[in-house]
């Protein structure tokens, strides 16, 4: 895992992050020093969920679609010939580097839900954590692990890094749909998204688990099957 | 002891044969150099023979414990340093972190490369780089070496050493398998020379029969 990671993030995506996670960090803080002190708390709450949240969802899909296919095109995946010929077999290299970006998915949200509560209680607005907002963030983690997924399939299809375009664009098509009306935009029932209404996704969690196995499982058939 | 012993492989890229229906075996304590023109599928041949590519058809024994390879081409992380990439490769093939660290000095002593121990990968030169992916392959004393083209990047005084290192090697009773597009170089370790064409490997009866 370590030399997964040593390959996978590197400075410049690791700037990235940090530049992401910052700014995701001085928004939230705007728009809480700005939210008025009249409201009641839980409408206060709803407020700055709905103002901010959207921002969070957006950048995390972005940057884990660019994970995830980044770490696993074929240019950056070179040095597994070393590690096949010190014993470890593909199959778990292919395991170890997903968990490892899995790991990162993780530390991700949990970078984030500290960027949404910071504010919170430096401003003094809100004094209680709201647990449908956690709720939210492991929604938010699913959704991440959806079209990091979809990614990975479409990378080890065609090693290409602009391959990422089309989950982008299934995101931002399902995205813009879903702040616009209200509603979760549902085809055929596999498509996860955000519902803004509920603050949860549009699947229950059973779904999204069996799609996102379902994704493992076809990205680790092909990872086996491509060339080194 | 025969080492590797292939039968009747075939690879295909999609439609395109690169190896058909190939026979070789490989003896314990010999040099083999492979030789053939570009693309005629000399890396993909060592791939195969390693297990790092998959075949079509056909059959590998191996009966090698221990393995160093060195690729034609390979990106090594950047951000990482020499000591802690070499461990970490020590460390998977095997060995206990005493003896990683004992083979480490050594081979960085003997490559010239024990003061840039501590450096990030990225800030080496090319030969450099070459040398940390020759020490990785050497870092378990395998009884089965490949070398693809691993005279890229090295200067004299650095090949003639690893000459050096391929004569103790057979002398131990290991295996080297090599490629390379100028075999008069390595006219004083090779013992037997083989050439892929068309998918068939044959052996080459005398130096002077190659091409340079």
């Amino acid at each position: 895992m370590k030399c997964h990671y040593n390959y996978a993030f590197n400075k410049a995506i690791m700037a990235m992050i940090l530049a992401i996670i910052f700014l995701n960090l001085l928004y939230n803080i705007t728009i809480i020093f700005n939210l008025k002190n009249n409201e009641q708390s839980y409408d206060l709450y709803k407020y700055y969920f709905e103002a901010t949240f959207p921002l969070i969802i957006f950048l995390g899909n972005v940057l884990i679609m660019t994970v995830f296919s980044y770490s696993f095109l074929k240019k950056q995946d070179q040095y597994c010939m070393l590690l096949m010929t010190s014993n470890i077999t593909k199959s778990n290299i292919f395991l170890s580097k997903y968990f490892t970006v899995i790991i990162f998915t993780l530390l991700f949200c949990i970078m984030e839900i500290c960027g949404f509560y910071i504010p919170v209680f430096v401003s003094n607005k809100l004094t209680y954590v709201n647990k449908d907002i956690l709720w939210s963030f492991l929604d938010l983690f699913f959704e991440m692990l959806f079209y990091g997924n979809i990614s990975l399939i479409l990378v080890l299809l065609f090693d290409n890094f602009y391959c990422v375009l089309l989950p982008l664009t299934i995101f931002l098509l399902s995205y813009n749909y879903t702040i616009s009306q209200g509603e979760s935009l549902n085809i055929l029932q596999i498509l996860v998204t955000f519902n803004y209404k509920t603050w949860r996704l549009s699947q229950n969690y059973g779904i999204v688990i069996a799609i996102n196995l379902m994704s493992i499982f076809i990205s680790h058939k092909n990872y086996l099957k491509n060339e080194c | 002891m025969k080492i590797i012993e292939i039968n009747k492989i075939n690879k295909k890229f999609g439609k395109t044969g690169v190896l058909y229906d190939l026979s070789v075996s490989f003896e314990c304590g010999l040099c083999y150099m492979i030789i053939g023109a570009n693309g005629v599928g000399k890396s993909t041949f060592l791939k195969c023979l390693l297990g790092i590519s998959n075949i079509n058809s056909g059959m590998i024994k191996r009966n090698y414990n221990k393995l160093g390879y060195v690729p034609e081409k390979i990106i090594l992380p950047s951000n990482v340093k020499v000591v802690d990439f070499l461990n970490l490769l020590g460390l998977l093939k095997g060995m206990t972190k005493e003896e990683v660290k004992i083979k480490l000095d050594f081979e960085l002593n003997r490559w010239n490369l024990a003061e840039k121990r501590n450096s990030k990968i990225g800030s080496l030169s090319k030969g450099m780089t070459q040398k940390i992916v020759i020490i990785q392959a050497l870092l378990n004393e395998p009884n089965l070496i490949v070398f693809d083209e691993v005279l890229n990047g090295l200067d004299i005084s650095m090949q003639k050493m690893l000459f050096g290192i391929i004569k103790e090697m057979k002398a131990r009773g290991a295996t080297i398998i090599l490629t390379s597009h100028y075999p008069k170089q390595y006219n004083e370790v090779v013992d037997e020379v083989l050439e892929i064409n068309e998918g068939k490997i044959k052996k080459v009866q005398q130096f002077n029969e190659m091409p340079l």
